[in-house]
């Protein structure tokens, strides 16, 4: 925090670089927002409307139109299902294994730890290309669906897979950020619980996981955003069309759609609504997880 | 770390530093009470036999500690190691089309068929300057941005996550925002740059390959730039107050105190910060994917692209996989020094 608000002369009441500094803050305000803006404001378009009209511009009279929404949510309904059915499933279980990897690294001491941490640590900067080759040659070997001769394995079996690919590749940015957290954790408490002959099961079920709360939201936000906005995986893995998410169901909108930014628009606001209210509602816990990466 | 003990707080303390509790614990202690370990049972704890192979690991927490971190860490030796293990493996084939690999004839043949694919040369040297530009121009606007929020200003936390916004939002949302905002007859950006009365400036920026590379940065850069601003914002609120202080009794005027005392001060943010967006600037697969499909052309190709096309598109698995290793070299070649500053440092 600086101390100029309270060292800075002002002239005549108003303060010329105050208002400088909140015309610049305005102008980013602007500038973050203008590609949103702009595709809100031509979704609401007829093609007409967003032809002849500046794109950040309301909807001129006559030219509005919700039709583009609901086309948008006919063609994207499928894959918003199936992202949810996906990507909850593996934003929880890749936040408990972070904690409880976190927990063995951090606040139980022994001789090699950080060389497992560093692996876990550089496992978060792997360039997802260097897996992708073996991981399709996996999932087909694997062949759940032939293994498990159970009706919903067989109808959701791409989602499976790519669920599980994404709890494995979320393991190490949740073991990262449970892990900054765990280390301001004071061991004298943990350390009491021991001496009392606390397990080390009983010491995280009753003190580490109670106090767990507020990095547990933090994960659970930015692991939501980051496996429902994965497309990568999601076109390697997922060939069966009925279980498409949403991420590719857009980007063949876009593809299928060329010249109709009405409806790109749309679709994007649809795709992206889950991400963006979660980002309203705990935009603060989001960007603690993001400035965890580091 | 090479303290075994579990009372020892992280991050360089000392190894023995005293622990109060010793003091009044019964008098089965008797190692001095430099070191207490959580593990041992009274039984145990004479501390003598500490040489021995088998009580240390009783007495560090490794057994333990197993059953979490084991199981997670499987997950990621298997996925992330030993598919990178596999994928090295499979570059060595000639494996191609349907089938399956045959690991009986390994050479490098792929790699000395990227040294000669001009498209290999053209993706590369493309990656190297969406990954400079990207990550040195997302830098220089997240701590300007960083900046002027820092001078207490209302709404910061409106403000704050205004700017942050992008960040939340799949590279296949924005790529569609920034595919309409760079439309050449009626997009955002050339309107506005013929209200501004720069009308000869327009261009067909995605389409125009003088152009289309920087186009994907700056779009990359509108996106990224608020990461860059958090960080940079924790790490001006980690400078003492009093260093703004002394540079004003100095008369140093705001420029020359942040660029003399404050920005210096702000490396560690910087080389974290370039460290999550170079490797971001490498798996920036999404949003070109989405925007030129597998064909960005050569101005526009980058590695993440190429490697997909190779590999998914024209099925030649061992090619692909042979780019997917080079890849994964430039992106070991930043995390490597990275890490290993952390580790010195004591951040690990």
């Amino acid at each position: 925090m600086s101390t100029d608000a309270t060292s800075r002369p002002s002239i005549a009441g108003v303060d010329v670089s105050r208002v400088a500094l909140y015309a610049a803050l305005l102008g980013m305000v602007a500038f973050y927002l203008a590609p949103l803006e702009s595709g809100l404001a031509t979704a609401f378009k007829t093609p007409a409307g967003f032809r002849t009209t500046t794109p950040f511009a309301l909807p001129p009279v006559g030219e509005f139109t919700v039709d583009a929404w609901g086309t948008a949510f006919d063609r994207l309904g499928t894959g918003l299902t199936n992202s949810a059915l996906m990507a909850v499933p593996a934003t929880v279980l890749s936040a408990l294994f972070g904690s409880l990897a976190a927990y063995g690294l951090t606040n139980l001491d022994w001789r090699g730890q950080v060389g497992v941490l560093m692996l876990f640590v550089a496992g978060v900067f792997i360039p997802y290309q260097a897996v992708l080759v073996p991981l399709t040659q996996f999932w087909s070997f694997v062949d759940l669906a032939g293994r498990l001769p159970i009706s919903a394995v067989d109808r959701y079996e791409g989602l499976i897979n790519l669920s599980i690919t994404h709890v494995a590749y979320g393991v190490p940015i949740c073991t990262v950020l449970f892990r900054s957290y765990y280390a301001t954790i004071d061991d004298e408490m943990l350390e009491a619980a021991r001496l009392d002959g606390a397990s080390a099961a009983t010491i995280y079920r009753r003190i580490v996981l109670p106090l767990s709360v507020p990095i547990f939201a933090v994960t659970l936000i930015y692991q939501f955003t980051q496996i429902w906005n994965d497309l990568l995986f999601a076109i390697v893995l997922v060939s069966d069309p009925s279980n498409q998410v949403v991420t590719v169901a857009l980007n063949q909108l876009q593809g299928s759609f060329v010249q109709q930014y009405n409806l790109q628009m749309a679709g994007a606001f649809v795709a992206a609504l889950p991400t963006l209210a979660v980002y309203v509602l705990f935009g603060e816990q989001f960007a603690k997880g993001v400035a965890g990466e580091t | 770390m090479s303290s075994p003990s579990s009372v020892a707080p992280r991050r360089g303390a000392s190894d023995d530093a005293p622990n109060e509790r010793d003091d009044s614990e019964p008098a089965t202690r008797t190692d001095g009470g430099a070191v207490v370990d959580g593990t041992d049972e009274p039984a145990v704890a004479t501390g003598r036999s500490a040489s021995s192979w088998l009580t240390r690991v009783r007495r560090s927490s490794l057994l333990e500690s197993l059953p979490f971190w084991g199981p997670p860490g499987l997950l990621v030796v298997f996925f992330v190691y030993g598919a990178i293990a596999w994928n090295f493996v499979i570059s060595l084939t000639g494996w191609e089309g349907l089938g399956s690999p045959d690991y009986g004839s390994l050479s490098a043949e792929m790699y000395t068929r990227l040294l000669a694919d001009p498209s290999f040369h053209a993706a590369f040297r493309n990656t190297l300057v969406l990954l400079v530009a990207f990550t040195a121009l997302s830098l220089a606007v997240g701590l300007l941005v960083a900046i002027l929020l820092d001078q207490q200003i209302r709404f910061e936390n409106t403000v704050r996550t205004i700017y942050l916004l992008p960040m939340s939002l799949s590279f296949v949302v924005t790529a569609i925002f920034w595919s309409w905002m760079y439309n050449p007859r009626i997009g955002l950006v050339n309107e506005l740059l013929r209200s501004l009365g720069l009308g000869g400036l327009t261009q067909a920026w995605l389409s125009d390959p003088q152009f289309t590379l920087a186009a994907i940065v700056f779009a990359l850069m509108w996106q990224f730039s608020g990461y860059c601003m958090v960080v940079y914002l924790a790490g001006l609120r980690a400078i003492p107050d009093a260093q703004y202080e002394a540079a004003r009794i100095d008369g140093a005027s705001t420029i020359r105190l942040y660029w003399r005392v404050i920005v210096p001060q702000l490396r560690a943010s910087t080389m974290s910060a370039a460290v999550v967006l170079v490797v971001f600037a490498l798996k920036a697969f999404d949003f070109l994917f989405v925007l030129f499909g597998v064909n960005p052309g050569a101005s526009a190709d980058i590695l993440s692209v190429m490697m997909y096309r190779v590999a998914f598109d024209r099925i030649q698995w061992a090619y692909g996989s042979a780019v997917a290793m080079v890849l994964f070299a430039m992106a070991l070649g930043v995390i490597g020094p990275y890490l290993f500053v952390q580790y010195r440092r004591g951040e690990l």
